[in-house]
């Protein structure tokens, strides 16, 4: 009790010397008061503007995409980063990376050592901080990594899981036409098979002596050997695990990773020349969309980043991988209820598929070539001219922040929702960066 | 090489030199090479007392799970401010246009000024000024060419007032790169 009488006495007189001092015009405090005092932010800071202001992606209930959209060289792989380590770190939320691609998260882990990236972090008082990341490695016969990069990573090899082969067994196998009926009509004994060579003894049963069979057993025989060979499917490499498991979670490895507080990130890098791309990388988004929808992630928000989207899906069906797009289009279109939203980067805005497009509700457009590639932008969030001009002529590591919801502006005292658009630069992220390092070497 | 692309302003190069004067031990890589020989994520799986399983129950072959402590930690992002000013969360925005920059002078107490800007400066082809709205007692209102009706007649450029929170920009090509200028408290 006098505790609380002291508190509020010193409270008091707090209160008349700091009104006495207002009205004097002065900063005046009593000695070894410091005016000056802390305002953590709540939400992502990502930019601040040439007047100071700090602009912050607002924490909401239903978050839709956020799109980094510009050139390359630009900073956007810097500013995703810096996003991701606050959602992470900030908000405690959990992040997947499905498709580098270019075997770049691989100095996420580290720290970030560039000495004016440190000082740019430093306006919001961060050091450099790295990732915890976990790197999935798809499992192929055609796999080559740099053995120099990855030995002190942590990687785990994983494969597809055989169920998930024989259910989605049209993506996996899609030439295979009449035939498919045959192997589906042996879809449980399949799924009982410990071996690759139990598997072939089931596929043998096929051939029933009947007119046409042996052709439909070679075929679907020839099929499953490809898919061995290639690595696709693994029946006996313990070493090669399609689940993993942490505390009494046992499913996707993606999950798993997540539920031990850390950031998968699937390499890619092979897997781009592989004509089961399109089947691997459906099955993971699937499988993540069905988790969160399921409540596996226990209200906790889940992140798919994607550096070049466009690598995945296109808005032209030639381009597009069918079964990726159909999967990303139910994350944009359901995830935003579910608790699963999509952060993504592209040089090409307008070649993401329109579906995706809507669901995004961020925009963080760096310098574009050309005047064609902002008219998207122009079309999705009703930019004036002078900014759709403006995007052409932003220098390195600027950028024009766009939303359909508002965000959260901090400048002096002031802090208030406004729909922008804002011009700024952008924070560097915490971790390293894999291209500039390589520059400075 | 990215030197000049981050800090781009002298005051930012002072504040930049001063940074790297006295935090040098802030950059990892000076830190005693410590957090190059440790791995973070089994460092930090070991901390969150988590680990990862295969499909029999092995810990996963590639996390050592080291018990070290990893030498840097994350810190909030915060900003400063003066406890004398106070915090103000500003409303809703009731937003009037006002198109005549007379009434702005009148009601509001603002003018618009003309600021010739350097090519390095400008932010569309052939921009030689750039517009700033600033109180008419002023030193810039004094030192600058004010702006009446040049471009408010085209109708491309107006203050936005807003009555909520008691404040007023400009709005236009010329007042910002993104289209409007920076929001002026009035009561300031």
């Amino acid at each position: 009790m006098a505790i609380i009488q002291d508190v509020n006495r010193i409270s008091e007189h707090r209160r008349i010397i700091e009104s006495m001092a207002k009205g004097m015009g002065k900063s005046f405090l009593p000695p070894g008061e410091s005016g000056i005092k802390r305002k953590y932010l709540e939400h992502v800071p990502f930019m601040s503007t040439d007047d100071g202001t700090v602009i912050c992606i607002p924490k909401l209930p239903e978050m839709g995409g956020i799109a980094l959209i510009g050139q390359t060289g630009t900073g956007k792989t810097l500013a995703a980063g810096y996003i991701l380590d606050n959602l992470y770190y900030l908000w405690k939320d959990y992040i997947a990376v499905l498709n580098d691609s270019q075997d770049e998260t691989f100095t996420w882990s580290e720290p970030c050592d560039n000495p004016e990236f440190i000082f740019r972090q430093n306006y919001f008082h961060q050091t450099p901080m790295p990732l915890p990341m976990i790197y999935l490695l798809p499992n192929s016969d055609s796999f080559e990594i740099n053995e120099e990069v990855i030995k002190d990573k942590n990687t785990v090899k994983i494969s597809i899981p055989f169920e998930a082969v024989m259910n989605n067994i049209e993506n996996f196998i899609p030439d295979l036409g009449n035939s498919e009926r045959y192997l589906l009509a042996k879809k449980d004994e399949l799924l009982n098979v410990e071996s690759e060579a139990e598997l072939f003894q089931v596929i043998d049963t096929l051939d029933s002596g009947s007119k046409g069979m042996l052709e439909v057993k070679n075929k679907i025989e020839k099929s499953f050997r490809n898919l061995l060979n290639e690595g696709i499917l693994n029946l006996s490499n313990i070493t090669v695990p399609s689940y993993l498991k942490v505390g009494e979670y046992h499913g996707n490895p993606f999950t798993a990773v997540m539920k031990a507080e850390c950031i998968p990130s699937f390499i890619t890098s092979d897997l781009y020349t592989q004509k089961h791309k399109d089947a691997i990388m459906s099955y993971y988004i699937n499988e993540l969309f069905e988790e969160s929808k399921g409540g596996a992630m226990k209200g906790t928000r889940t992140w798919l980043y994607f550096d070049e989207l466009t690598k995945v899906v296109h808005a032209d069906p030639q381009f597009t991988s069918p079964q990726s797009e159909k999967a990303l289009n139910n994350v944009a279109s359901r995830g935003r209820n579910n608790g699963i939203s999509l952060i993504y980067a592209t040089q090409r805005y307008g070649e993401i598929p329109k579906t995706i497009r809507d669901q995004t509700k961020f925009v963080i457009a760096f310098r574009h070539k050309n005047a064609d590639e902002t008219k998207s932008i122009q079309d999705d969030f009703g930019v004036e001219k002078t900014v759709r001009n403006n995007i052409l002529t932003l220098r390195k590591f600027e950028c024009v922040a766009l939303t359909t919801e508002y965000f959260i502006c901090y400048k002096d005292n002031d802090v208030w929702e406004d729909k922008g658009p804002f011009i700024g630069k952008i924070i560097p992220s915490l971790h390293k960066n894999k291209f500039l390092s390589e520059l400075k070497k | 090489m990215c030197f000049s692309f981050i800090v781009t302003t002298h005051y930012e190069k002072y504040l930049y030199t001063k940074f790297i004067s006295i935090s040098y031990n802030l950059i990892p890589d000076k830190k005693g090479d410590a957090t190059r020989q440790m791995n973070f994520s089994a460092s930090f799986l070991s901390f969150m007392n988590k680990k990862i399983f295969d499909e029999l129950g092995h810990p996963i072959d590639t996390v050592s799970y080291e018990t070290k402590k990893y030498p840097l930690s994350y810190h909030k992002p915060y900003i400063e401010f003066d406890i004398l000013k106070k915090e103000k969360i500003l409303k809703e925005p009731i937003i009037k246009n006002i198109r005549e920059f007379k009434n702005v002078e009148e009601s509001l107490g603002f003018i618009v000024i003309s600021v010739p800007i350097s090519p390095g400066e400008k932010w569309f082809k052939g921009q030689r000024v750039m517009y700033l709205l600033v109180r008419k007692n002023s030193y810039e209102a004094t030192k600058y060419r004010r702006t009446n009706y040049i471009e408010a007649s085209k109708g491309q450029h107006y203050c936005e007032y807003d009555s909520a929170n008691n404040r007023v920009r400009l709005v236009g090509a010329k007042a910002g790169r993104a289209g409007a200028g920076p929001w002026l408290e009035i009561n300031d």
